[in-house]
């Protein structure tokens, strides 16, 4: 609905339309003959900004003819932000003044000037929680989309790094950002990002989990397709290589289309060492993730069927340890995962005061207690904390080893390497499969590109890999 | 429309060259490695000649159909060699839902389609491809090749020859898919077939080197090479094996299912939703009279069981010895199926047999005694067949481990001959007679020599 020309019933309307709520401010007065109203949020602005900036400034206008002549004015001659939109209806009204902006309405004009002084409390660039690395930079994302566009920015000082702002959600008006560089990206896959965030019909966005679905594929697939990032250096170094980025307003993570399997396996700290250290940590996360994955599912399929596979004094050493065990090798394994699982889950959302007794207690029970009781054999329990340790070492894909660990351990304790191996294929077919925009997610493996293995199974010199110019449009298909 | 990459495509066949040798029943010599590889060759040629022709899509649906059913039970028949699972539990039960395991795991690859089933081929067959070399090697690193000359009278030429055709079926899969690779037919021919010959003759000579002493007995050499090619003398990765056939089996049966699924999507596009369901479902109706599988029944408890450590055989006796101090038992069969259920019965507990470290003959038929442990009971082949005059006290009076070492000593040092299971048994086949080191309950007496007839 477009704002009225009468000052009263525009005030009246917004009043109607918020409801009297208590945190909208209508400051009405007087400036150059003219009456007019200065609408804020409460706790949004910044009062000295706001008094500084808008105020003084505001109110000692010489008299104007009229409306449109003050307003003219006060664009032309002055600046009292660097963010001047344009206000023509009350939903862009309302969606201004509660993302911290000062809207200036006047008597007999239909339309208003806002101004950005946003005051409100954020919090500061830290340390990235869930990525951290030694040789990098230590800041991450905040959940300010502002403060976020300028820290990428920052990296990228060029202008083919191009920032779109929208906004999404229904009832949220969430902002959101989609950075990319110009020269890299192709326009159809810009335009196929575009239409898959508009087709969402969400109320609200309040994590990237709402608005990831609508970016990948509705096929059922294991791993995600797009990739999230909380760092500022990371996303720099996927911009660079020709990917889009989207930031949301709120959350102090990016969204990165597309994303491969590899990546996973790849931290910016690969690039601060010496390329062998770097192959060394690389192959690596590849072991550990095989390693969290499969070591329990393999340890139960070995034990229960197929004993000839370990040694003699390995498996003498098993049935000794099994001896005293009353339940079977899987039932014993679900048992120490699913003991591993809750005390995770417990850990992540306990308040910390608790915390430190949680640690005590899961150390009592299934560190001591329950290995001296017979209830789980040494053994198991290695294994299981190896599996568990290895999983750590690949935290973007916990979610995905933490099932897969449960769906294997089932395969192997039921069917042995067979149903290991079945499982397996599966899951190996499901990977493939995955294809968000044409970037099939196995890519360099299969797809193999030769030229891709200098980024993926081994990290070539920097030198090389810069010189080669990669971006991922190399591997669309 | 769905392409893939020649490399995607040689991929896949491939799988499906390999798995039939892997099913591959009856002897094989190196006349036979040499007539699959000219054979080959041959083909391609032909193939070279034929890239361009299109085959009628309903002759092509009806023989992958058909090819399908035959990989399929050729799955079925040699599953009860490898393990499947290791634990033997026969009855149709078992057999039908290792089937459906299997069907549903090659429904839902096909149903992801052409691309995807492509590339986890290429997958699946570099780390098979890696599982084969790691075979390889371990035969290369002890070679014998006077097992390729002692197999030369187990196939021919002609048999070779033909076996390049049979094994892998005619190329309608390939033709079939050819039109899909983007990169060109007569490059995706030539680097199908070179590494078809390749990946396969280097398969068949792995299998002489390790198993063709004794050829003759083995019912699928490929699969038995495979079990008796072990890196490491200490421990057995056989069963790793497993895991290669089922990746295998799964993946050729999908190559199959798939490019069929494909066909009929062209034949019926009325019913493009249900292509993978139909083509797999005639799939298994094709092979509905197939050999069944073992089932899965492990109460999952380690320690209940006997680890077989050494045998004495005679005619009329069976003395075992198990580890973790298990008392020894002496049973009054010669018969080693019916002393294993006697043994199995008196302990009451079932033995594991593949720990085997040491058989002792002693008055017996030492070849048959040889071939039945080393099939049916699937010693480890690390194991050391020996003579006794008296095996049963060797063994009850003598220690295990100690009998054990001397005799390893005495063959590092060599004055005991060769005493491995698959060294004896070879010279048994080969030549009626074999050296091996003779032992009391003291340790190693001396070299001598055993005959593969009673007495």
């Amino acid at each position: 609905m477009k704002l009225e020309t009468s000052l009263s019933r525009s005030i009246a309307e917004i009043k109607r339309i918020s409801g009297n709520s208590s945190d909208v401010m209508i400051n009405t007065f007087v400036t150059g003959g003219i009456h007019c109203a200065l609408i804020c949020c409460e706790g949004m602005v910044s009062a000295s900004v706001i008094t500084e900036l808008i105020f003084e400034p505001v109110t000692d206008i010489p008299p104007k003819k009229d409306s449109h002549e003050l307003f003219h004015f006060i664009s032309e001659n002055l600046l009292l932000s660097t963010d001047r939109p344009t206000v023509q209806d009350y939903d862009t009204l309302f969606r201004l003044i509660h993302s911290g902006f000062a809207v200036l309405i006047a008597e007999n004009i239909g339309y208003g000037l806002g101004f950005g002084v946003q005051g409100y409390s954020a919090r500061s660039v830290q340390e990235p929680s869930g990525e951290s690395n030694v040789m990098g930079a230590h800041e991450g994302f905040t959940e300010t989309i502002r403060t976020n566009m300028s820290q990428i920015r920052r990296r990228l000082k060029t202008p083919e790094l191009v920032m779109e702002l929208s906004f999404i959600g229904k009832q949220s008006h969430t902002d959101i950002c989609i950075c990319y560089m110009k020269d890299r990206v192709p326009k159809k896959l810009m335009d196929r990002i575009k239409s898959s965030i508009e087709r969402n019909d969400l109320e609200a966005v309040l994590t990237t989990g709402y608005l990831r679905p609508f970016l990948e594929d509705g096929r059922f697939e294991i791993f995600n397709t797009t990739g999230t990032t909380e760092r500022p250096d990371v996303l720099c170094s996927k911009l660079i290589e020709g990917r889009a980025a989207v930031l949301v307003d709120g959350i102090p993570y990016a969204i990165v289309i597309p994303r491969l399997f590899c990546e996973s396996f790849q931290t910016l700290d690969d690039y601060a060492y010496k390329p062998y250290y770097a192959v060394f940590i690389r192959w690596l996360k590849y072991a550990a993730f095989l390693i969290a994955m499969l070591l329990p599912a393999v340890y139960a399929a070995v034990v229960m069927y197929h004993p000839e596979l370990m040694n003699s004094t390995l498996m003498m050493l098993l049935v000794y340890a099994e001896k005293e065990a009353p339940l079977s090798i899987l039932t014993e394994s679900l048992f120490v995962l699913t003991m591993y699982e809750i005390i995770r889950e417990a850990g992540v959302r306990l308040p910390k005061p608790t915390g430190g007794a949680v640690s005590i207690i899961s150390g009592l029970i299934i560190g001591d207690a329950a290995v001296k009781s017979g209830l789980v054999s040494t053994p198991l329990l290695t294994v299981t904390a190896l599996a568990v340790l290895s999983g750590l070492v690949i935290p973007e894909l916990s979610p995905q080893i933490t099932v897969l660990r449960f769906a294997f351990l089932l395969a192997g304790g039921i069917f042995g390497l067979f149903g290991i191996s079945l499982l397996s294929c599966a899951v190996l077919a499901n990977i493939c499969a995955s294809e968000d925009y044409g970037f099939p997610f196995t890519a360099p493996f299969s797809p193999f590109t030769a030229k891709g293995m200098g980024d993926t199974a081994v990290r070539r010199d920097i030198k090389k890999l810069q010189s080669r110019g990669f971006t991922v449009e190399e591997y669309h298909e | 429309m769905n392409s893939i990459t020649r490399s995607q495509l040689t991929a896949i066949l491939l799988i499906t060259d390999i798995f039939s040798l892997i099913c591959l029943n009856g002897g094989i010599s190196a006349w036979t490695m040499a007539g699959y590889a000219v054979g080959t060759a041959l083909q391609m040629i032909v193939m070279l000649l034929l890239s361009s022709v299109r085959l009628p899509k309903w002759l092509s649906l009806a023989y992958l159909i058909f090819f399908g059913s035959i990989q399929l039970k050729r799955l079925w028949s040699a599953s009860d060699v490898t393990f499947i699972p290791s634990e033997a539990s026969s009855g149709i039960g078992g057999k039908a839902m290792m089937t459906i395991l299997i069907a549903a795991v090659c429904l839902y690859i096909s149903s992801t389609g052409m691309k995807a089933a492509a590339r986890s081929a290429s997958i699946a067959a570099a780390v098979g491809v890696l599982f084969l070399l790691t075979d390889l090697t371990s035969a290369l690193i002890h070679p014998d090749f006077a097992n390729i000359s002692a197999s030369s009278h187990c196939g021919t030429f002609s048999g070779g020859l033909l076996l390049s055709i049979t094994a892998s079926g005619l190329p309608v899969a390939f033709l079939t898919l050819l039109p899909l690779v983007k990169n060109g037919s007569i490059s995706a021919v030539l680097q199908y077939y070179s590494v078809r010959i390749t990946v396969c003759t280097t398969l068949l000579l792995t299998t002489l080197l390790v198993a063709g002493g004794i050829m003759e007995t083995l019912e699928f050499p490929v699969i038995t090479a495979a079990q008796l090619s072990q890196p490491f003398s200490a421990q057995r990765i056989d069963p790793l094996f497993l895991m290669l056939f089922a990746v295998f089996g799964v993946f050729s049966l999908t190559a199959q299912a798939m490019t069929a699924a494909y066909l009929f999507r062209e034949i019926f596009p009325r019913f493009r939703k249900w292509q993978s369901t139909a083509v797999i479902g005639m799939i298994l109706s094709g092979a509905a009279a197939a050999v069944i599988f073992t089932g899965c029944t492990s109460s999952g408890l380690v320690h209940d069981k006997l680890y077989l450590r050494s045998i004495a055989v005679s005619n009329d006796k069976v003395t075992m010895t198990f580890f973790a101090d298990e008392e020894s038992i002496t049973v009054g069969s010669g018969e080693l199926p019916t002393a294993e259920k006697m043994a199995e019965l008196c302990k009451g507990k079932p033995i594991v047999t593949g720990f085997t470290e040491m058989i002792v003959l002693g008055d017996c038929d030492a070849q048959q005694v040889l071939e039945e442990l080393l099939t049916e009971w699937k010693v480890s082949p690390s194991c050391m067949a020996v003579y006794s005059a008296s095996p049963h006290d060797t063994l009850t009076e003598g220690n295990a481990e100690m009998l054990e070492g001397t005799v390893k000593e005495a063959e590092k040092l060599g004055i005991a001959g060769k005493c491995k299971i698959t060294a004896v048994l070879s010279e048994l086949i080969n030549k009626g007679r074999s050296e091996t080191a003779e032992i009391n309950r003291n340790g190693f007496l001396n070299k001598t020599i055993i005959h593969n007839k009673s007495g």
